[in-house]
């Protein structure tokens, strides 16, 4: 009997924890907001918020896929590498005289083949995700400055046009950015393949015995991941006007793993939200955007943000430790 | 009960299914079929092969040779995708379960209900709820599947698996993580698919009460072939357990044949052991003795030896080797106080990348028994003698653990505690001759009664397989739930009063529901 109310009761602060834990940062976005509002006069403005916005829709592009690859429990550190040979690719076609339209499709096929090398080398022939897209992640990034050594720049108005265009006030590419996370939340959400992600990075064996396809679950996660790198990267092109091979999408592996992580997506894959994952890019921005604001030196914004990615790490260990073994789960079919 | 034919070809149609592993047959031609509407019980010891002829059917595995019909349509299974298209449905005993999702979820997942491509959640969970009233059981459809109590999880695969509607259905030892209750209403809702839906079905069980209750037939196997099959109502309780065991009467013989040593210093005295699901064991081991610890996966046997070994820390108890209180709280220690411990998967003990001989080595080093600076001629030597006792094939010490056979690996693993030159009270064998050819076993155990011949250390040994059990043990203490229902010396015990005792405890403590 006293055994059985001891459940109730762990089973109450357990319920309690986890939706402290799910709603740790909603309230970390919420303080991180009012401490740089009232520090600073620019920071809660439109137009501040326009900037952010601007700057983080490379970001939600790349993220949305790169957080369901990671829900199906791979990884891929090779996004900001792609991001910039896409990038370096399109810009040359175009200085070649290309029509801006078939160099950013380049662009994007570019990604495209990255992700279908992914899929075959770690879904297929079953090599690890770190090793082989950290050895993408320098490959591609040195393939990016054998293709142009100098910055590229000159590109036509029509291209450079997009990344200075709004709609009722809205940047065009927000726009894209927001047509990326609102498909990726409804497949999530809405669809059997959403569903069939999350049993992959869950259970990949019980999801393969229930009918599962997770080869091809992985095999496309990689692909669009790749694909939607090569988007982000002509996005940036036409933002920046520019493209450095050294520096385009550098980091942003961190950036999106940062925050997915901070959005609840489990590293080991099984779990995670785009609500999250939105939030987690928006407080990543909105840190950046409110230390450049303050005069804080880049350095320190840099060790800020590789802050964050410990704590997340910590955040994610804590809500995970509520899942699973709390109740001496027994039913562990490794044990056997 | 007469089974109403309901189509001339078979629901299901297996012809020499064979199966071997690193080239050792599993399955060796096995012929099963299943009619619409008939129950078939799958019975057999562990490693008879029942396990694989269950993953060749549900595509985890494919099969060497043989085929697969279904409703007299022959079918290539290479993928569970296959399988559950084929009108196949597999109910595992290890449940297939996400554990992050939510019952609804789990019991659509693979086959989802859609329209136009998006997904009726609504519709699912109004099924799902239907499906789980109609075992009577309470389980909220939207909760959290890591949430649920084991029996609670085996429902939701059960009820995964009826979703499908499928043609043929396979339970692997469903009841085993049930409560009475549930059991019985599993079994009605099994016979009722059969008999009202035509359902053919295989049922795997270790329980013959269950078996002789819901079966029309009844198929055993053992060492990858058919041992019997017949239909229920012509073969015997007697017949069935000969079958599982034939040796079981003439290990008998043995049993009562082997002189008890006649020592009585008692090497190990255990009172009130709690431990995962153990609770308030008491056991006593006398030197020159061998114990057996009899259970099924859950019964906690194994968990005894982890709490004995120093692997996990026991939650209470009180414990003393040869006269004096023992509780280690690492392996290190409790080797280093003389009690050793092979664990039942060999992947946990050996090191696969090492030479054979660094792997006999580090029982001597754990001992105590090899210098600091290593001496190669000692563990050449050392290997050697184990290689001459243990009939070590091959015989190269240089060759990496992973090259051997798994029989030369357990005669590695269990020899070199066996052998090596140093005080040695105690040795936990969990499972030690699982998976392991005939000719390795018999060596692996006449090594091991060699080693208590002279009356200074005893053995105590989980095993699921009675053959072992009535073959290697002195007394047995057989486990079900973490209690001891049943204690004997091995002369007087039978093969089914071993597996009875194994069930006893499993209706006293049936899982509550929140």
């Amino acid at each position: 009997m006293s055994e059985l109310l001891m459940g109730r009761v762990s089973l109450q602060t357990r319920g309690l924890r986890r939706m402290l834990a799910a709603n740790a940062l909603v309230v970390a976005f919420v303080a991180l907001v009012v401490f740089f509002a009232l520090n600073s006069d620019v920071f809660l403005t439109v137009d501040n918020f326009r900037t952010v916005l601007l700057q983080s829709a490379v970001t939600l592009v790349v993220v949305t896929p790169f957080a369901l690859l990671l829900m199906s429990g791979y990884v891929d550190l090779a996004v900001g590498s792609t991001v910039g040979l896409s990038a370096v690719i399109s810009g040359w076609c175009m200085t070649q005289g290309l029509p801006w339209t078939l160099a950013a499709l380049i662009g994007v096929l570019a990604g495209l083949a990255v992700g279908c090398v992914h899929g075959w080398l770690i879904v297929k022939r079953g090599l690890s995700a770190i090793i082989v897209t950290l050895g993408s992640l320098a490959a591609l990034r040195g393939l990016a400055e054998i293709v142009a050594p100098d910055p590229l720049y000159g590109f036509p108005t029509s291209f450079l046009d997009i990344g200075t265009t709004t709609v009722l006030g809205i940047p065009v590419l927000v726009l894209v950015a927001l047509v990326v996370v609102g498909v990726g939340a409804a497949i999530l959400n809405w669809t059997a393949i959403g569903k069939h992600i999350l049993a992959t990075g869950g259970n990949p064996e019980a999801a393969s015995v229930s009918g599962v396809n997770v080869t091809r679950v992985g095999v496309a996660l990689f692909l669009v991941t790749g694909a939607a790198s090569g988007l982000a990267g002509v996005m940036l092109a036409a933002r920046v006007g520019s493209t450095p091979a050294a520096t385009t999408g550098d980091g942003l592996e961190m950036a999106v793993l940062t925050a997915a992580l901070l959005g609840g997506v489990a590293f080991t894959g099984g779990r995670g939200t785009m609500r999250g994952v939105l939030l987690g890019v928006l407080f990543l921005a909105l840190l950046q955007n409110g230390l450049t604001i303050l005069n804080v030196q880049p350095q320190w914004s840099l060790a800020a943000q590789g802050l964050v990615l410990v704590l997340a790490a910590v955040a994610e260990k804590l809500a995970g430790s509520q899942h699973g073994r709390v109740r001496g789960d027994r039913g562990d079919p490794k044990a056997g | 009960m007469e089974v109403v034919e309901t189509s001339a070809a078979p629901a299901l149609d297996v012809r020499g299914l064979a199966k071997s592993f690193d080239g050792r047959p599993v399955l060796a031609g096995v012929d099963l079929s299943v009619r619409s509407g008939e129950v078939r019980a799958l019975l057999g010891a562990n490693g008879a092969g029942k396990s694989t002829l269950i993953n060749c059917l549900s595509g985890a595995v494919s099969a060497d040779a043989g085929d697969i019909a279904l409703g007299g349509t022959p079918q290539t299974i290479r993928s569970p995708r296959d399988s559950i298209r084929a009108g196949l449905s597999v109910i595992y005993q290890h449940f297939s379960v996400q554990d992050d999702m939510s019952v609804a979820d789990n019991i659509f997942l693979g086959s989802e209900l859609t329209a136009r491509g998006r997904l009726l959640k609504r519709q699912q969970l109004t099924e799902a709820r239907t499906i789980l009233d109609g075992f009577g059981v309470r389980i909220d459809p939207r909760s959290r599947v890591g949430d649920l109590t084991v029996s609670e999880k085996q429902l939701v695969e059960i009820a995964k698996a009826l979703r499908r509607k499928p043609h043929v259905l396979v339970l692997d030892e469903p009841t085993a993580a049930l409560g009475e209750q549930e059991s019985a209403l599993l079994l009605e809702e099994v016979r009722g698919l059969a008999d009202r839906r035509g359902v053919g079905v295989i049922y795997v069980s270790h329980r013959l009460e269950e078996v002789f209750a819901i079966s029309d037939s009844i198929t055993v196997l053992r060492d990858g072939v058919v041992a019997l099959e017949g239909r229920r109502a012509d073969v015997s309780r007697e017949d069935v357990i000969a079958a599982i065991s034939p040796l079981a009467a003439a290990a008998q013989t043995a049993a009562s044949e082997r002189a008890r040593p006649a020592s009585t210093r008692r090497l190990l005295q255990v009172r009130g052991l709690a431990t995962g699901v153990v609770c308030g064991l008491d056991l006593d081991v006398a030197a020159g003795t061998c114990l057996a610890l009899y259970g099924n996966m859950d019964s906690g046997a194994s968990e005894v030896l982890r709490a004995l070994s120093g692997v996990v820390d026991r939650d209470a108890g009180d414990v003393q080797l040869d006269g004096r209180p023992y509780r280690p709280s690492t392996p290190v220690q409790a080797i280093k106080q003389g009690v050793a411990f092979v664990p039942g998967e060999r992947k946990q003990a050996l090191l696969p990348d090492l030479p054979a001989s660094d792997n006999v080595m580090f029982a001597h080093r754990a001992l105590g028994a090899a210098p600091l600076v290593r001496d190669r001629d000692q563990e050449v030597r050392a290997f050697e003698e184990l290689a001459e006792q243990m009939v070590l094939t091959p015989r190269s010490p240089n060759l990496a653990g992973r090259f051997f056979s798994g029989g030369n690996q357990q005669k590695i693993l269990i020899g070199r505690w066996l052998l090596a030159p140093a005080a040695k009270k105690v040795l936990l064998l969990d499972e030690p001759t699982h998976g392991v050819d005939v000719a390795a076993r018999a060596e692996i155990w006449r090594q091991i009664r060699l080693a208590l011949a002279d009356n200074e250390i005893a053995v105590v040994f989980r095993s699921s397989d009675p053959d072992e059990v009535l073959q290697l043990g002195t007394d047995v203490v057989v486990l079900s739930r973490g209690v001891a229902t049943l204690r004997a010396s091995v002369a007087d015990v039978r093969v089914d009063q071993l597996i009875a005792a194994a069930h006893a405890a499993e209706h006293e403590r049936a899982p509550a529901h929140v």
